[in-house]
């Protein structure tokens, strides 16, 4: 690349000049921004490039009815912003760090980018990271318009009844909050109690527990984190978190469920992303567990069932793409349950979210 | 500065260039990206090399919660966008007195920059200011849109202790009690925090209910907020002060607490303006005028923030910066959201109304 300064008409009837510095190309001469109206999404798009996309600065898409993905875009020199405009109704969204496409073209991100019916979101191309950013994202579910269902809570009370929308799952175990400390979130703590098979939840929502389905909506469950104590050989737990048919219940093994897991005996002590349908499928999530040290864990599952998706400190950190549960009614749930030693242990909660876009 | 037609080749010679003639975009400037060394520390009137002519600017936050309090003023008129490539959060203080006045950003309070996120800025050359266009951060979205946190917020409605998981209220004193307050004409309802009829009565409204305080000053970025007006001003025979802010253990009614950044209010107080007030570990106080003179039955959005450094409290009223802290700032201890009115002078109820109110933290 190189400067190179602009020739103008001079005073003289064939006299040329140079631009001069306050001199200003008229904005008509200037290039209007190119907009391009690719086909219909009716299928996950990996690679995203479609006819002009190079570029392009306004694309307008078009998402069927059925949560499309793009799981990235060829990535673009211009060093433009892009800004993709969902014409449709339609949600479609980006799930971040996906790796049904190339590195470079992947996008970055805490979880999964919605791309709201009628919204807008904005990329730009890292070329020093190589993947590609999300500026801007006019996604809210707290917007008047929502097609969906969004929880989120912080901690509070320790009582079922005086939550609306939180409840509370013991058998055996109990529930408390801890206060902050100079590092770490005041929270709530789901904990074991004294017994050896205590169990502890925090699901959501109360009542209608189980408010959509799987293969009905895009699912997000988000919580944020930390143990106290790990488990170990005398007082040993398992900790789940994730969407689960039977979120009111204390079973972690129930059929129906994509979940995060921990304990020390299983996967070296790190997190395992688990799904549980008809089988079980795990993936390790290469994430050691430590104490007092708070994780953000979201999981998030297609509308199309596809794969799950898991996000340890809002980088994906492993997929599932087998034993997906069925299309069955679900929520969510965090989850602790002893299984050996009597001295109390618990999983301190700082927020809870969960979400459905449909 | 003169519009000027470039030239082209035409099929005699030189012309200019006709109005449906465009330059080709591969011939116009790339946009220029920036990757500046890492942000270790609060920046005033940042301007890392090549900021002038950057439009994509890659930054770096550490974990210690750092502020951009400007923008060094750039003059092309584009917008710049600033990434956060990191997994840790940053913010840029609305109107911080440390920046040049001219190099500030606009806001109602901090911008949050949140991990692996974006936000886009301007410069508004005519209020000589920094705008803020868009921002991916959302207190209210935990998760995604603020991915480490807490976020409590509530509009006024049950005064019923019970229907409440979060939001909880204390009063002490004869007929002093948590009601509604109805809308006006002009005004949003709310809650009535009402003093009672002895001359100690009060009553106060907090985040969050049983675990008393989510964080610790020190542990995080700490924003809360109030929507709140007062019927009845104080006077020196219906004397009381309203307070509100982030004090430890907010369920207490007592006006004054160790560990507290506040705005107060009293007809004998700071000539009946809001006072802002940081109070440290031992009770030694620092205090800010912040030249709001309170007027009766007036709605007022208060907002304090601290930075995770401690380093400063801020206030802001309706949305605009009107003082700093950075004396007697709290000790690092454990805090929690409160509004409260306290009366001292005669047996009158008088009445703090309160339409709403948020705690944030971000991590």
């Amino acid at each position: 690349m190189a400067t190179a300064t602009l020739i103008k008409a001079g005073s003289g009837a064939s006299d040329f000049e140079q631009f001069g510095a306050t001199d200003t190309i008229p904005a008509a001469n200037l290039p209007a921004r190119a907009t391009i109206s690719p086909s219909q999404i009716t299928s996950n798009q990996n690679d995203y490039s479609p006819t002009g996309w190079a570029d392009a600065d306004v694309v307008r898409m078009d998402f069927d009815a059925n949560g499309r993905a793009i799981t990235g875009f060829a990535a673009w020199t211009n060093g433009g912003i892009k800004r993709i405009v969902n014409i449709s109704g339609n949600y479609g969204y980006i799930p971040a760090g996906s790796a049904s496409s190339s590195a470079a073209n992947r996008v970055s991100g805490v979880c999964d980018h919605i791309i709201a019916p009628y919204g807008v979101i904005d990329l730009v191309c890292d070329t020093t990271s190589n993947l590609i950013r999300v500026v801007y994202n006019s996604f809210n579910p707290l917007a008047p318009f929502f097609r969906g269902i969004f929880h989120s809570v912080c901690p509070g009370a320790t009582l079922g009844g005086d939550w609306g929308i939180v409840g509370f799952g013991i058998s055996g175990g109990n529930n408390g909050d801890v206060n902050p400390t100079s590092t770490l979130p005041g929270t709530w703590e789901i904990n074991t109690s004294t017994s050896a098979t205590g169990a502890a939840s925090l699901y959501l929502p109360k009542g209608a527990n189980t408010p959509i389905r799987f293969g009905t909506a895009h699912l997000v469950s988000i919580t944020y984190v930390y143990f106290a104590v790990l488990s170990d050989g005398t007082n040993t737990y398992t900790f789940t978190h994730g969407i689960t048919a039977s979120n009111s219940g204390t079973s972690n093994t129930a059929t129906n469920s994509a979940i995060i897991r921990y304990t020390h005996g299983t996967n070296s002590g790190k997190f395992e992303g688990v799904c549980i349908g008809t089988g079980t499928a795990n993936v390790d999530l290469g994430i050691t567990v430590a104490a007092n040290t708070p994780y953000v864990l979201a999981v998030c599952v297609d509308k199309a069932r596809s794969e799950v998706r898991f996000y340890i400190d809002g980088s994906l950190s492993g997929v599932l793409t087998s034993q997906i549960p069925a299309a069955v009614a679900c929520g969510d749930r965090t989850l602790i349950n002893k299984t050996v030693g009597t001295t109390s242990r618990g999983a301190c909660v700082a927020y809870k979210t969960f979400f459905a876009v449909l | 500065m003169a519009e000027a037609k470039p030239l082209k080749a035409g099929s005699t010679g030189f012309e200019q260039f006709l109005s449906t003639d465009t330059i080709p975009a591969t011939a116009l400037p790339a946009r220029s990206t920036i990757s500046p060394s890492q942000i270790t520390s609060d920046q005033d009137n940042y301007s890392p090399t090549g900021w002038a002519d950057a439009d994509v600017v890659r930054l770096d936050f550490d974990t210690g919660g750092r502020a951009i309090t400007g923008f060094a003023a750039w003059t092309n008129g584009r917008p710049k966008v600033l990434l956060n490539i990191s997994g840790n959060y940053g913010y840029i203080p609305a109107e911080h007195p440390d920046s040049t006045a001219a190099n500030r950003a606009i806001g109602t309070s901090d911008h949050i920059m949140q991990p692996y996120s974006g936000i886009v800025i301007e410069y508004d050359d005519t209020s000589d200011r920094v705008r803020v266009v868009s921002n991916m951060f959302n207190a209210a979205v935990l998760g995604f849109g603020n991915l480490r946190g807490h976020y409590y917020y509530v509009s006024a409605a049950s005064a019923t202790a019970g229907d409440w998981g979060d939001f909880a209220f204390n009063q002490s004193g004869t007929g002093a009690a948590l009601g509604t307050a109805a809308s006006t004409a002009t005004q949003a309802g709310g809650w009535q925090l009402s003093a009672g009829t002895t001359t100690t009565g009060a009553c106060a409204i907090f985040f969050a209910k049983n675990l008393l305080n989510p964080a610790f000053f020190g542990s995080a970025h700490l924003i809360v907020s109030f929507y709140i007006r007062i019927p009845t001003l104080s006077d020196g025979t219906q004397t009381f002060t309203t307070s509100v802010g982030l004090v430890p253990t907010p369920s207490s009614a007592a006006l004054n607490v160790n560990n507290s950044v506040v705005v107060k209010y009293s007809s004998g107080l700071n000539s009946g303006k809001f006072l802002a007030v940081s109070r440290d570990n031992a009770g030694a106080e620092t205090t800010a005028d912040t030249g709001i003179t309170v007027a009766a039955d007036t709605g007022y959005v208060v907002t304090v923030c601290i930075d995770k450094a401690r380093s400063e409290a801020r206030y802001y009223i309706d949305g605009v910066f009107v003082a700093r802290i950075t004396a007697n700032i709290p000790a690092s201890a454990a805090t929690g959201q409160r509004a409260v009115i306290v009366k001292s002078a005669g047996t009158t109820s008088r009445t703090l109304v309160v339409a709403s109110l948020m705690f944030n933290s971000i991590f």
